[in-house]
């Protein structure tokens, strides 16, 4: 029998952009995947999710449109039949086809896939989720060898869903930043809904000296190799009116007391404005450093999603009707959208428990693509290695050839594995 | 793993080119075959068979219109003919293309189907010198035919009969336009119109009374601001 009251939640203030921007040609789905050391075993897999759903309420909602707002609602139909991967990652996910469930789990091989609409929980949220399925997989697989271990959560895992943007935002006048246009990476476009993965693995202590050599993080080094390519490729080393903008997202949990599994963080852009004739890398580099380290204060983070809260808290602004809101929301997003060259998030060093870590292989992050940016990457790191996962829209891999090119160059060993798109 | 001497770089897939520069790659004998892995799947080029038969159906809709153009032409009939049929091609390839839509639901597609057929009868009478038949007769039956639509899907759909709630107050609303538009046009009594607004409203609050607190919980979920 239906009960009466069906559990029901309001979008937190990132996730309110996304419904509305949404469409098959920009899913802002998300791929987190775990590689395991053997082969996936489909109904195991399908057991463990099953499982472990009933603590994630995040990933048992579905979307629905108010007058006023978009809103989450209790889904109390089953999760769909996982399938082994098919089709290209991060596809749109239609709720009429996946049982109104705003997340999909696939495998391939000894690979577990998750896809995420942004929407529900950023890749912090997400990555518990993905770690407790393979833990309950893998307790599943070897019942002998866990016999210590009871079914359930592990003790790391965070079930918290508060608004974490409302709780912390603090009243602010002014926007603190303005849009200005970007250059772009332009190519050929593949067809809508393809999309072009390229993963390149480091090697962390690898890779630390060459950071440290400059005087930079690894993370700040990553994004300057990137800015790099993309001013020698797309500006050909010349001036140029436009700064290159690197959208990169802050989890707001390291500088806030929160451990929201929904979405909390803010993207600040690195920026570079070639003005003179030529740049050494060096230079480049030292200024995607300063432009970072400039914006990346508890200050300046608050003032950034503090705008935006208080925008949506605004009376008059909360009863304009949703489809209002949608022709706003969406010129707005379409004005702005060009004011980034490309995202690149790092989501940090993947820790699991210790007892999974034997069967754990790998780590990936795939990003789909959004309006004016035909190229992202995404960041993470599990053990010794590091993986940076390119995903692009465009035929063309110049950018990704400079960028490995100059990092083989300060002596790190790259390697690099694609799903194929870049050899059709 | 292959290797590519120009870009100094690895290649775990198995693949005989670079990726990044297209040249080919060099043979690691030690390391060949055993460590090359098949990360991802052959994609499936899915058929787009639906959207193919879109096209053509839009493109013979054309086809259609300018043969009724040209015969309205050729054997004298008034143009208004050939606008009739334009408008009626028109809502056939929008409900061929919004309903055959795969992420919209049945109830918004009902609704907006709703609303179409209604621009398309109010087109048609004011082709032949609008009687306003199609605000007293055409749309209010139209509201009417999609109430008994909408509450057989609800018995249809008993377990989710609440989720209809919203699709019945945008028809209520929607029926009250068309009572506007009488009023408007000078009729002080339109029958059917009131008719269709004071069913629906009924339908509307029935569902309320029956639904008592899942109702109340369905519109404050809706209208939360």
């Amino acid at each position: 029998m239906r009960k009466n009251h069906v559990a029901w939640d309001r979008l937190d203030n990132t996730a309110n952009l996304f419904p509305v921007i949404t469409n098959e040609g920009m899913s802002n789905v998300y791929r987190m995947s775990v590689t395991l050391k053997e082969d996936i075993d489909r109904d195991l897999l399908q057991k463990a999710v099953e499982l472990v759903l009933p603590y994630f309420d995040m990933y048992r909602y579905k979307l629905k449109k108010g007058i006023f707002w978009y809103y989450f609602e209790e889904n109390t139909r089953p999760f769909p039949q996982i399938k082994e991967e098919t089709t290209y990652p991060c596809r749109f996910i239609n709720q009429l086809e996946n049982n109104g469930y705003l997340c999909r789990v696939s495998y391939y091989k000894k690979r577990i896939n998750l896809e995420v609409f942004h929407a529900i929980a950023d890749g912090n949220g997400s990555l518990q989720f993905l770690k407790e399925i393979t833990y309950q997989y893998l307790r599943l697989k070897y019942p002998d060898k866990f016999t210590g271990i009871m079914d359930g959560l592990s003790h790391n895992t965070s079930l918290d869903r508060e608004d974490a943007y409302l709780k912390n935002y603090k009243k602010s006048a002014k926007k603190p930043y303005r849009a200005q246009p970007a250059v772009l990476i332009k190519g050929t476009m593949l067809p809508k809904s393809f999309i072009s993965i390229m993963h390149g693995y480091i090697n962390i202590p690898e890779v630390k000296p060459v950071a440290a050599k400059y005087g930079v993080t690894i993370n700040q080094y990553l994004i300057g190799c990137f800015v790099w390519a993309i001013y020698k490729e797309v500006l050909k080393g010349m001036p140029s009116k436009k700064a290159i903008a690197i959208a990169v997202p802050v989890n707001l949990r390291n500088y806030f007391d929160s451990e929201t599994m929904r979405n909390f963080f803010v993207v600040v852009s690195c920026s570079f404005l070639p003005v003179k004739e030529s740049y050494t890398f060096e230079e480049v580099l030292s200024e995607c450093a300063a432009s970072l380290k400039e914006q990346v204060t508890k200050e300046n983070l608050e003032k950034r999603f503090s705008y935006n809260v208080a925008n949506e808290k605004n009376l008059a602004l909360r009863m304009v009707p949703v489809f209002v809101k949608d022709i706003a929301i969406n010129s707005i997003y379409w004005t702005s959208a060009k004011a980034n060259t490309s995202t690149v998030t790092n989501m940090g060093v993947f820790k699991v428990d210790e007892h999974y870590e034997d069967y754990i292989d790998m780590f990936h992050i795939a990003l789909s693509m959004s309006k004016g940016q035909n190229i992202k990457g995404a960041i993470c790191s599990y053990k010794d290695t590091l993986v940076l996962s390119f995903s692009s829209a465009i035929e063309e891999t110049n950018i990704q050839k400079v960028f490995f090119r100059r990092l083989a160059e300060d002596g790190l060993n790259i390697s690099i594995e694609t799903n194929g798109v870049v050899y059709e | 793993m292959n290797k590519c001497v120009k870009c100094n770089i690895e290649v775990r897939d198995d693949s005989a080119v670079c990726p990044l520069c297209k040249r080919v790659l060099s043979r690691d004998s030690k390391l060949d075959g055993a460590s090359r892995s098949v990360m991802y799947p052959q994609y499936r080029n899915t058929v787009k068979k639906l959207k193919f038969a879109k096209r053509i159906t839009v493109y013979s809709a054309i086809v259609a219109e300018l043969i009724m153009v040209l015969v309205s032409l050729k054997i004298g009939l008034e143009i208004k003919y050939a606008f009739l049929t334009a408008a009626a091609l028109i809502f056939g390839c929008f409900s061929l293309i919004f309903c055959t839509s795969q992420n919209k639901s049945l109830q918004r597609k009902i609704v907006v189907e709703l609303v179409v057929a209604q621009v398309l009868i109010i087109v048609i009478d004011t082709l032949f010198d609008f009687k306003e038949w199609s605000i007293h007769y055409g749309l209010p039956f139209v509201v009417l035919g999609v109430d008994i639509a909408m509450l057989v899907l609800m018995i249809v759909n008993y377990a989710v009969w609440i989720e209809y709630l919203y699709s019945i107050i945008w028809i209520l609303l929607d029926s009250i336009v068309c009572l506007v538009l009488c009023f408007a046009f000078g009729d002080l009594f339109p029958l059917y119109p009131i008719i269709a607004v004071g069913v629906t409203a009924a339908f509307l609050g029935g569902l309320i009374v029956v639904g008592d607190k899942q109702a109340h919980s369905e519109l404050h979920r809706r209208f939360h601001f």
